[in-house]
């Protein structure tokens, strides 16, 4: 038998002019979340020459991933982010790995109120897939793909929420990088915008993009946010975090975005009395006011 | 808000999967005539069962000990099919056609390498 030739992959070789007939535009999707739209922007030419412009959110078609330590606010920043879009008519996926979907439907419901959204519109808008009660969903990727494209099919689905992604590998973690490569190609094949939970490991550094799986969730995803949280134990800090001793303080900071340009500062991240998060100043203006 | 209901669940069928990758096991090797001109038909068993290891492994991410259990097979023969250098194989096949029993390495490098071109022109 005589040895194949490698085959060549004629179709994967485009010109930029062709690639770029078919680029999508990129477009900001609000995320629900106060302070964080302005985050993330775009480059305009003016008669000025070029102009940072805010993108007015995550920009459209990422695959993002948001990871941080326990009772960081990370599930809180993705509801915020479903319930906005589903408050607008845009139909959202929200895959739950963690809570049953009735115990998630009662969270998103009081959270809804204190956001102040219409919650007939979001009913009619937000499908839950319940991996957390199906097993199947969580140890089956094909399974959990194919539902979701059942449901994307079904609803006209365009934004997609999984927390986490890291209870799909429990146990397995090193198969991270080949379900999050399934799962991020999923989502550029059916034009979703997403989110994607990870929790971090003890051992991994707070402020860093890595988390459960190591750096595989980071690296293949088109961005990360991660979230910390401090508590406030000297007088420096007291001065530089305006709180008083004590007091746990909770930060944000975009760890990279391959879609479009985003502030690289560290920001103090807030829990409202109501149970929202949102984005406040960075520490380099907290700096600045404390000097 | 819709909760999706269990019967909406969509569970794919391994047995199509893998029957995919047989079928691509085939093509790789010449296809069936070239199997029949080599009086290796007794070859079929060994690329049947390596073609629903790697689906078991890589699309439902089944352990060793749970794909052994599954196909009635030893842990063994599933390791050697996982472990099966597709780098290698098509180079070892030449040796392997005058074999009549194939060797559950070759058979898994076959499946390894029929399931990653499936999976590369999906």
């Amino acid at each position: 038998m005589t040895h194949k030739e490698y085959e060549i992959v004629e179709p994967a070789v485009t010109e930029l002019r062709e690639a770029t007939k078919s680029a999508p535009e990129i477009r900001g999707i609000p995320t629900g979340v106060e302070g964080l739209d302005e985050l993330f922007f775009t480059t305009k030419v003016t008669e000025a020459g070029p102009k940072r412009v805010p993108l007015g959110g995550f920009p459209q078609y990422a695959v993002l991933n948001l990871t941080g330590i326990p009772d960081t606010g990370k599930s809180l920043m993705v509801e915020q982010f479903a319930l906005k879009q589903a408050s607008i008519g845009l139909p959202v996926a929200f895959v739950t790995v963690e809570t049953p979907a009735a115990f998630l439907a009662s969270a998103l419901k009081s959270r809804a109120i204190a956001m102040s959204l219409d919650y007939e519109e979001i009913e009619s808008n937000l499908i839950l897939i319940d991996a957390a009660s199906y097993a199947s969903l969580r140890e089956e990727i094909p399974t959990l793909l194919n539902t979701l494209a059942y449901a994307i099919k079904k609803y006209d689905i365009k934004i997609t929420v999984i927390d986490s992604i890291t209870g799909l590998f429990e146990a397995r973690e090193m198969m991270a990088r080949s379900i999050v490569r399934q799962l991020y190609n999923f989502m550029k094949r059916w034009y979703q915008t997403a989110l994607f939970v990870s929790q971090k490991r003890s051992g991994h550094e707070e402020l860093s993009a890595e988390a459960a799986g190591g750096y595989a969730v980071a690296h293949i995803l088109d961005g990360t946010m991660v979230l910390t949280k401090k508590m406030i134990s000297s007088t420096y800090d007291e001065r530089l975090y305006k709180r008083p001793v004590g007091e746990l303080i909770r930060l944000f900071r975009i760890d990279g975005c391959r879609l479009c340009g985003h502030d690289t500062d560290t920001h103090v991240m807030e829990i409202t009395k109501t149970g929202l998060v949102r984005i406040g100043p960075s520490l380099t203006t907290l700096m600045r006011k404390s000097s | 808000m819709a909760i999706l209901k269990p019967d909406e669940i969509q569970r794919p069928d391994v047995d199509s999967t893998a029957i995919q990758v047989f079928l691509k096991t085939l093509e790789i090797l010449g296809g069936p005539k070239k199997l029949i001109t080599y009086r290796n038909l007794t070859w079929l068993p060994s690329l049947f069962e390596a073609a629903y290891v790697v689906v078991l492994a890589n699309d439902y991410q089944k352990t060793e000990a749970e794909i052994a259990e599954y196909l009635g097979i030893t842990r063994q023969t599933v390791r050697n099919i996982l472990r099966a250098d597709t780098e290698t194989v098509m180079k070892r096949l030449e040796g392997e056609l005058q074999e009549k029993t194939l060797k559950a390495h070759i058979a898994g490098g076959l499946a390894k390498l029929a399931y990653e071109k499936l999976k590369s022109s999906s």
